[in-house]
């Protein structure tokens, strides 16, 4: 038998989001900032592996808990017991009207297990909360309060512990509808599992399969990075002449949009987001315009990286785009291997780039810089969304929060530059797995490096 | 319809998400009418060729049965032209299958200089053979593909061969001989058996260690059983060796083709890890939606900057610092019970401070319409719910006159 939850808190404290974060599901419900968007009740069933383990039960807030406790205190109530008054005043039809809402709440404690009591940390213990934790206490059932907006400002965080204290509420679990933490998910079910020791295997193998999921997730935005920068890094854009014309960096260009772009959508498609809740440094994934153009000596800049090989070779080309001829797309070393026909793929990249050389026509590739800002601001999305709360209403903007160091930049200048003359890898398909490769091998670590920073 | 539900979802996917629909200019319907006109003209074009090597094979087979006059054919000469080549073939196809095995034979300029040249060609925007390309001849795709094409043209051109040397056979009488100078007979007897083991299996009739020593160049003539053993086991060794083997690797080619297809199809059309589940409303709501009407048709109300002096002023509900224009003033918090009885009780003129960045509840308009009857004004504090808190107070019988905006 599944455990009943039974969600309540104050008119606008974050029920009907806590229940789309925990079902990892945006689309449920409606969330408003306005009073009273849910007003009825709705039961949501969580199931691992098709067996229900958890029924969430989303209720209409409390708006008047004070008039609704002064009951209490009038005749006939005053002489019944909790448990009787609860009984009671739902039938109670002269009240119906008033506090229809509250019923709908009231009708449902005594069929569930435990509470969860949304507290909105923004506002003050006021009377009017505390009298909705005295009306739930009627019900004898356990109550979990639930520390939303634990990050806002401001918080009356002490006042509320202080005041569930005096209830003898001491477990209680954070909970934030933007930025939501695996670790706050994981207390609240401990929390369930000590108040239901009954459950406690089932509530485990949740445990178990969110932190599963997560790992999945993350490890499937990783290598859709992966494959995303060896696509970037690999590609190359055969231009008409020796000289680089506009049209040709602007497909250049246009090519690495469209895989960055690709990826957003990938990432949010497996985090199960949409276009809207990312709006990365106003990079419109609809099409349009960027405004933090990858290709801008800005966008660079901005990541700490220079961009002096533009400047070195005096090409009227934007910033981040190499003009490869033969001898600079191979290594000395390289070019020596395959001309002693050291490896087969070697020998191939070789050729290509000897036969654009004969062609007489100049070859577009992306700077390493350009890569590793794109690494950068890809690793900080992937992070971004794997802590984001499916209720969460603000859209993302990309921070530059992580700054690369100087041997950083050296260290993936290098990897990026050998990473360049795998040509062979543009052709890699993003749903087949990747090539068994020490450099991807070093790629994939710089990823994951970056991806659980925090 | 050439394409299912699921590859045409991931195509406009796709389309989508390499370029806006916008800049696609034209309509989801055309793209998959042009993306399925792609795909069968690959497949015509499959056939076409299947059709055309088949036709070669065919008349490329008769040439080997030269005998220049004679009517003696030497058999393993013969065996060699016609399934020579195939296994020369055969043979690199599956090196490179091992030497290759972590790379994808098409490198991306090949399929971006097809896609330069072909895509005007077949009167097919690009953007859409792009996405052909990569969501049919891309990667393992390109591979399985790429191998599938070259069995199923080997087997038609075999199968053509096969064709016509039964006909060349059904109306020419040929002895069928063989002659060596470097091997001895106990080599081609073994050869023979060699060869013969497979087509003995499926109950072909096959050559004898006699049969073998009598059809050594010689000039006695050849019994009419004799022939057509050799003959009939001939056509054998061409069907298992050639057309066989090409049609079942043709077969697993296809098989790993279309698994790497759909593969690719449900990597790219499912992202949820599971489906969502159903939610029920237990206790459904009968009450007329009465909160979220459009809120129009209010006056504004005027905004000032400080309260008058000689007004008490009161927070109520409050959880935020106190607002800097009344900093000066002496505030008592409404936060309670006992605290809206005071208010009711205490001397007036009041003035009630209201915190309209939180959406209005039951229960503060309940208390709102108790004050409705005392000598107090409201003052506003905060945009998000100001209009919501307006409405709401003259709903409750407040003075239109009596509500204002405190700004900072």
């Amino acid at each position: 038998m599944a455990i009943s939850l039974l969600i309540v808190g104050h008119a606008n404290t974050g029920k009907t989001s806590l229940i789309r974060t925990l079902m990892r599901d945006r689309r449920f419900g409606e969330v408003d900032n306005r009073s009273g968007t849910t007003r009825h009740v709705e039961e949501i069933p969580l199931s691992v592996k098709g067996e229900t383990l958890l029924r969430l039960i989303d209720t209409p807030g409390f708006e008047d808990s004070m008039g609704l406790w002064q009951t209490r205190r009038m005749a006939p109530y005053d002489q019944q017991t909790n448990q009787q008054w609860l009984e009671q005043i739902i039938t109670d039809e002269a009240l119906t009207k008033h506090f229809d809402q509250e019923f709908k709440i009231l009708n449902q404690l005594p069929h569930c297990d435990i509470t969860l009591y949304l507290i909105d940390l923004r506002q003050a213990p006021l009377e009017k909360y505390l009298n909705e934790l005295d009306i739930l206490a009627c019900a004898n059932k356990p109550i979990v309060p639930v520390l939303n907006f634990c990050n806002g400002e401001p918080s009356h965080l002490e006042a509320w512990k202080q005041c569930l204290a005096e209830r003898q509420l001491h477990a209680h679990v954070r909970y934030d509808t933007v930025a939501f933490y695996f670790a706050d998910e994981r207390k609240l079910y401990q929390t369930l599992q000590s108040l239901s020791p009954d459950h406690y295997d089932a509530l485990q193998s949740l445990i178990s399969q969110r932190q599963q999921d997560a790992q999945q997730r993350l490890q499937r935005a990783q290598n859709q990075l992966a494959s995303t920068l060896i696509s970037c890094a690999t590609y190359q854009h055969l231009c008409a002449s020796t000289k680089p014309s506009p049209q040709d960096q602007l497909e250049f260009e246009t090519k690495i949009r469209i895989q960055e772009e690709h990826f957003i959508q990938q990432c949010l498609g497996i985090y199960d987001f949409q276009s809207s809740d990312v709006a990365l440094q106003n990079l419109d994934i609809d099409g349009h315009q960027w405004e933090q153009d990858l290709f801008d000596a800005q966008t660079l800049k901005s990541w700490g990286i220079q961009t002096t090989t533009v400047a070195a070779t005096g090409a009227a080309i934007g910033a981040g785009i190499d003009i490869l001829s033969a001898g600079l797309t191979l290594g000395t070393a390289t070019t020596l291997g395959a001309l002693l026909g050291a490896g087969w793929q070697t020998g191939q990249s070789f050729k290509a780039s000897l036969v654009n050389k004969l062609r007489n026509r100049a070859v577009l590739a992306a700077n390493s810089g350009t890569l590793i800002a794109l690494l950068y601001r890809s690793t900080e999305l992937i992070n971004h969304l794997h802590h984001r709360g499916h209720a969460a209403q603000v859209a993302f903007q990309a921070k530059n929060e992580v700054m690369p160091s100087k041997e950083d930049l050296g260290r993936l200048d290098k990897l990026f530059k050998k990473l360049a003359q795998r040509t062979e890898w543009q052709a890699l398909d993003e749903t087949d797995p990747l090539p068994r490769h020490q450099l991807i091998e070093s790629l994939t670590k710089e990823i994951s490096h970056l991806s659980t920073k925090n | 319809m050439t394409i299912s539900v699921q590859e045409r979802s991931v195509l406009l996917k796709t389309l989508h998400s390499t370029k806006g629909q916008s800049s696609l200019a034209i309509s989801n319907e055309n793209a998959v009418l042009a993306y399925s006109k792609l795909v069968t003209n690959m497949r015509s074009f499959q056939w076409g060729m299947s059709l055309i090597f088949f036709l070669v094979g065919m008349l490329a087979a008769p040439m080997t049965f030269d005998t220049s006059g004679s009517q003696k054919i030497n058999i393993f000469w013969l065996l060699g032209v016609l399934l020579g080549a195939h296994f020369f073939s055969l043979a690199l196809w599956s090196v490179s299958l091992i030497v290759n095995r972590r790379k994808t034979p098409y490198s991306a300029s090949i399929l971006a200089s097809i896609s330069k040249h072909l895509a005007p060609r077949l009167n097919v925007p690009s953007l859409i053979f792009d996405a052909f390309l990569q969501m049919r001849i891309t990667g393992n795709r390109a591979k399985w593909l790429g191998a599938r094409l070259m069995h199923g043209f080997w087997g038609a051109y075999l199968l053509g061969g096969l064709t016509s040397v039964l006909f060349f056979l059904m109306t020419h009488q040929v002895h069928f001989v063989w002659e060596t100078t470097l091997l001895t007979s106990n080599d081609f007897a073994a050869l023979t058996h060699g060869l013969s083991v497979l087509p003995g299996w499926m109950g072909i009739p096959v050559p004898s260690l006699s049969d073998i020593q009598q059809s050594q160049l010689s000039e006695a003539v050849q019994s009419e059983s004799l022939r057509q053993m050799w003959a009939i086991w001939l056509l054998a060794c061409v069907l298992i060796y050639g057309v066989l083997v090409r049609g079942i690797l043709y077969l697993i080619c296809h098989l790993n083709y279309r698994l790497a297809h759909t593969r690719f199809l449900s990597t790219r059309s499912s992202n949820q890890l599971e489906s969502s589940p159903k939610s029920h409303i237990i206790d459904p709501d009968f009450s007329s939606p009465s909160k979220h009407q459009a809120l129009n048709g209010n006056p504004s109300i005027p905004s000032v900057k400080q309260i008058p002096k000689g007004l008490t002023c009161y927070l109520f509900e409050w959880s935020n610092p106190k607002p800097s224009t009344i900093t000066s003033h002496a505030c008592l918090h409404i936060n309670s019970l006992d605290e809206q009885k005071g208010f009711l009780a205490a001397e007036h003129p009041a003035a009630l401070i209201i915190d309209s960045q939180t959406s209005p509840d039951r229960g503060s308009l309940r208390f709102m319409a108790q004050t409705q009857a005392t000598d107090t004004q409201y003052y506003l504090v905060g945009a998000t719910f100001c209009s919501d808190w307006q409405q709401a107070l003259i709903k409750v019988g407040i003075e239109h006159s009596k509500i204002q905006r405190l700004v900072e």
